[in-house]
């Protein structure tokens, strides 16, 4: 023991299982430290120097280990010892193996168990060892006198053994993966030293081959404690040792402290750079994000005045310009004026009073679409003053000093336009600035084109839609609601259609129908089939009828396309509606008690298809009752098929409702809209009631008479107006004579009376029908119809299932002769 | 002087008188399909007269007139004019007025409403 160590020493192996080791790869200062004093303890702990040497490189062994599987750094690892100065007789010097540790502790024991140092010295052998000695500035005479040997202590490094000529172990480096040598070592007392070789199989970085030098100074005091010395000079080399130690520990703090300060330096360097290139990054990601939110905000606003506005107000805000805005290149004859749309900053009137901007060149390059034109003082710009009588702006016009002017190009390469933007202040505009009102240029552009596009299309669909879409008529008794929707995406018109058509006998046509497919071309074939419909009603054909001629004018079409209809008949006097369907969705009958019915069953072809017959179908619709019309948009959902949406339909119609509309707009809000809808509901509630009276007429000359007294009675019985009695009297003998005349079979005559209307009908057995003949004013004949047709409101004929019923309506107002 | 004539039917009622120059024919009853003819028939001997000067049918007292009728009067015009003379339609009640005008034969005969 000696005064200046800790008279506690720690088990140096026991440190090892608690610390795990030391990593070469990333061997520390701290790693130094503690690795030297365990290595200074495990040489003094030992018996003997023998017994140290052997500590020593066993320690390093069981210490050393490189990455993360912990496999032991050191293939080997030795430590050679200076033997004592012989004798005169034996005057060499050797250097003889004291400890040897690692995966072959034995290799080339013959060659390296006792070495001449002559040999070492003249480069014949151990020439590591020589390399060593040499590094620590012995030359070969000092290798074998030890002369210039008392206070030196040092480090080799071979980074990289295989092929290197100090190397003589190579078969060895290979097998063994050796990557570095280490060496190191120092001087023992007298002429005697110490040397340590470490074969590793993990790379040692020159800096970690530095640290080396502490390593050996611990070995070095370690190794001393066991040194033949005599005792003053044994203190002396202690003293020495502890001194180089320090010294060692010294110089390899300051070198730390020094690589730890320019790493400092470079880090604060980097983090400088970071801390720049992220504000950079910052400032970027907002100009992209406030471009974007500007462009989305932009891009859905579909008002150009609206869309113009706030581009303008938006640049303006994001430059930091005290006013902007928004000219349109409008050019007149003279090629001069600009129109001037939005201002943002500054009240309008403020630009009144000025010419618009000229085609100076000032403006040029915004109008031609050339060139952003950025300044930081225009008064001071070479463009500025050459548009005589002006030199520069006009008196009283805004204070410009600032000016940053882009055009607004359209996607199409025409310039729409351009936002100037001003400042009184100079030097307000910055290349971020020009970025920004460049980048709200080109979005606006782009939203600008899309509101035209929109506008133009939006235009003609709708002006499509309202020319093709019918105006209800106001029936007496029968409430309509329709509604038509237009599928929320999009703007193509649909060949959705519904319509009601006064038939006579106070009849009603209810139709509903669906040209396949969307745009123009479905909205047209809509148009004609709808006039079709109008035309054929107008013949008062029944449905299955209708439907049969619409099918053959379909499919005459240029272009084969389907539709789908549904043509209904609702006649008030049979309390019946008579239906036909073609490949429609089922109109659904609402009973006056509630009930929900679909009339749905042998559902038609679509017509176009052609050749199969169309089947009608009566059912009962009275008073309360109502027929829901719709297209396939109503109860259409993705992903479900049409029964479920017919069912869920059924389910609301169930549901009472306030009113028609009430229940419409439940039924419209419930829908998915994702195709257009049309929906017609159409409630039977007869206002006044309606009274019916009929006879029966032979074929014979009297019918007539025998007509115009059961008219007459009748008509008076129901308090009609007698000038109104006379005309339905002149008719009913008309109609009646030209049965008796021309039919020659039984005849039916009625009259009905309802909301003040009169109507009288006549059904014979004859299915010609009657035509009205042009007369002469001589002509004795053919006078009946046309009395009939001066009288009446209006008249027709239609055929019926085994005849014909001709009938002839008269209204209070149009009683008398036209005019 | 005026005699009276029961109709041969169809409800038709017939009087004639004595004008200075012609002959006066007034007619009763409803004129349709079932009596037009008989009208006819009975007019169209003084239509066919050349030597009568004038012919005037009263109407006062028909209550009904229908296209038939109409026709019957067409034919007693034609025959009237075939003869050299005109039908004068006198007394016209108003339905029968109305019809004339809706079916432009207000322009055909000469209505007149003096006293004859």
């Amino acid at each position: 023991m000696t005064p200046q160590e800790p008279t506690h020493v720690p088990d140096p192996t026991a440190a090892l299982d608690a610390t795990g080791g030391y990593d070469l790869a990333t061997f520390s200062l701290s790693d130094t430290v503690r690795c030297g004093r365990d290595l200074r303890h495990a040489a003094r702990g030992a018996p003997d120097l023998h017994s140290a040497a052997q500590a020593v490189v066993d320690y390093l062994v069981k210490a050393l280990h490189g990455g993360d599987d912990g496999e032991p750094s050191c293939a080997l690892a030795r430590l050679f010892l200076t033997e004592p100065a012989g004798d005169a007789d034996a005057p060499d010097r050797y250097l003889g193996l004291a400890g040897t540790a690692g995966d072959v502790p034995d290799l080339a024991l013959d060659r390296y168990r006792r070495i001449p140092l002559a040999d070492v010295a003249a480069g014949r052998t151990a020439p590591l060892v020589a390399a060593l000695l040499r590094e620590l500035g012995l030359d070969p005479a000092g290798i074998l006198t030890g002369v210039g040997l008392p206070s030196w202590f040092g480090v080799l490094h071979v980074p990289d053994p295989a092929g290197s000529p100090v190397v003589a172990e190579q078969a060895f480096v290979a097998d063994h993966r050796v990557r570095s040598i280490v060496g190191f070592g120092g001087a023992l007392t007298g002429a005697d030293f110490f040397a340590v070789l470490l074969f590793s199989r993990t790379p040692v970085t020159a800096q970690t081959a530095e640290l080396f030098h502490s390593i050996a100074v611990n070995v070095q005091l370690g190794l001393l404690e066991h040194a033949p010395v005599d005792e003053p000079t044994g203190r002396v080399e202690r003293r020495l040792a502890w001194e180089r130690l320090v010294g060692a520990m010294e110089s390899t703090l300051t070198e730390q402290a020094l690589r730890l300060e320019s790493s400092v330096t470079d880090l604060s360097r980097t983090r400088d750079r970071l801390v720049t290139s992220q504000h950079r990054l910052t400032a970027e990601a907002e100009l992209v994000e406030t471009l974007y939110s500007v462009g989305s905000k932009l891009s859905a606003v579909l008002d150009l005045n609206t869309l113009v506005q706030y581009a303008t107000d938006a640049v303006t805000r994001l430059v930091g310009a005290a006013f902007g805005s928004f000219f349109y290149n409008v050019t007149d004859e003279n090629g001069e004026s600009y129109l001037l749309y939005a201002l943002s900053g500054v009240p309008r009137d403020r630009f009144e009073r000025f010419p618009m901007p000229r085609n100076t060149q000032v403006f040029g390059p915004t109008f031609d679409g050339t060139a952003v034109v950025r300044s930081a003082d225009i008064r001071t710009d070479p463009r500025y003053g050459h548009n005589p009588p002006y030199t520069g702006t006009p008196p009283g016009h805004l204070p410009v000093v600032s000016y940053l002017a882009v055009p607004v190009i359209s996607p199409t390469g025409v310039v729409i336009g351009g936002f100037f933007l001003g400042d009184p202040e100079p030097g307000r505009f910055s290349d971020r600035h020009e970025r920004i009102a460049v980048g709200i240029a080109a979005q606006t552009a782009i939203a600008m084109d899309n509101a035209g596009l929109y506008r133009q299309q939006r235009h003609a669909a709708a002006e499509l839609q309202r020319s093709l879409l019918p105006t209800l008529p106001v029936l007496p008794g029968m409430t309509l609601t329709s509604r038509y929707l237009p599928a929320t995406r999009g703007y193509q018109v649909g060949g959705d259609w519904v319509d009601v058509i006064p038939l006579p006998a106070g009849r009603t046509a209810l139709v509903v129908g669906d040209v396949m497919g969307k745009g123009m071309k479905a909205a047209a074939v809509m148009g004609q089939l709808r006039t079709a419909v109008r035309a054929y009603a107008g013949l008062d054909l029944p449905p299955a009828e209708v439907l049969r001629r619409l099918d053959t004018l379909l499919g005459q079409l240029p272009v084969p396309q389907l539709a789908t209809c549904v043509y209904a008949v609702h006649d008030p006097l049979a309390d019946t509606l008579s239906v036909a369907s073609a490949g429609h969705v089922p109109p659904a009958v609402l009973g006056g008690d509630g009930t929900v019915r679909y009339v749905d069953d042998r559902l038609g072809p679509p017509l176009g298809v052609g050749s199969r017959p169309f089947v009608q179908r009566r059912v009962p619709f009275g008073a309360g009752a109502a027929l829901l019309l719709f297209t396939d948009g109503l109860i259409e959902r993705r992903g479900q098929d049409i029964v479920d949406g017919l069912s869920r339909l059924a389910a609301q119609l169930a549901v009472p409702a306030d009113s028609d509309e009430r229940l419409v707009d439940r039924l419209v809000a419930a829908a998915e809209q994702s195709d257009d809808t049309a929906v017609l509901l159409a409630r039977w509630r007869p206002t006044t009631p309606r009274r019916t009276a009929a006879c029966r007429l032979a074929p014979s000359p009297g019918s007539a008479r025998a007509a115009r007294r059961f008219v007459a009675d009748t008509l008076r019985a129901w308090d009609v107006p007698e000038d109104l009695v006379a005309d339905a009297v002149a008719v009913a003998d008309e109609l009646v004579v030209n049965a008796v005349r021309h039919a020659g079979t039984d005849a039916r005559l009625r009259v009905h009376r309802a909301d003040g209307r009169i109507q009288v009908d006549v059904a014979d057995h004859d299915p010609r029908l009657p035509r009205r003949i042009p007369t002469g004013p001589y002509d004795e004949g053919h006078r009946g119809l046309q009395i009939v047709e001066s009288l009446s409101h209006r008249w027709g004929v239609r055929a019926t299932e085994d005849g014909k019923l001709v009938w002839a309506e008269l209204r209070p107002a149009a009683t008398g002769a036209a005019p | 002087m005026t005699s009276t004539y029961s109709g041969d039917g169809a409800g038709l009622t017939f009087r004639t008188g004595d004008l200075p120059d012609g002959l006066r024919l007034a007619v009763g009853g409803e004129i349709d399909f079932q009596s037009a003819h008989v009208l006819r028939a009975r007019a169209a001997g003084p239509a066919a007269d050349p030597a009568l000067a004038r012919l005037v049918l009263d109407l006062t007292d028909v209550t009904f007139c229908d296209s038939s009728g109409l026709g019957a009067l067409i034919a007693l015009h034609k025959t009237r004019a075939a003869a050299g003379g005109r039908l004068e339609l006198a007394h016209v009640p108003a339905p029968l007025r109305h019809l004339l005008r809706i079916t432009n034969l207000d322009e055909v005969f000469t209505l007149i409403d003096e006293p004859v």
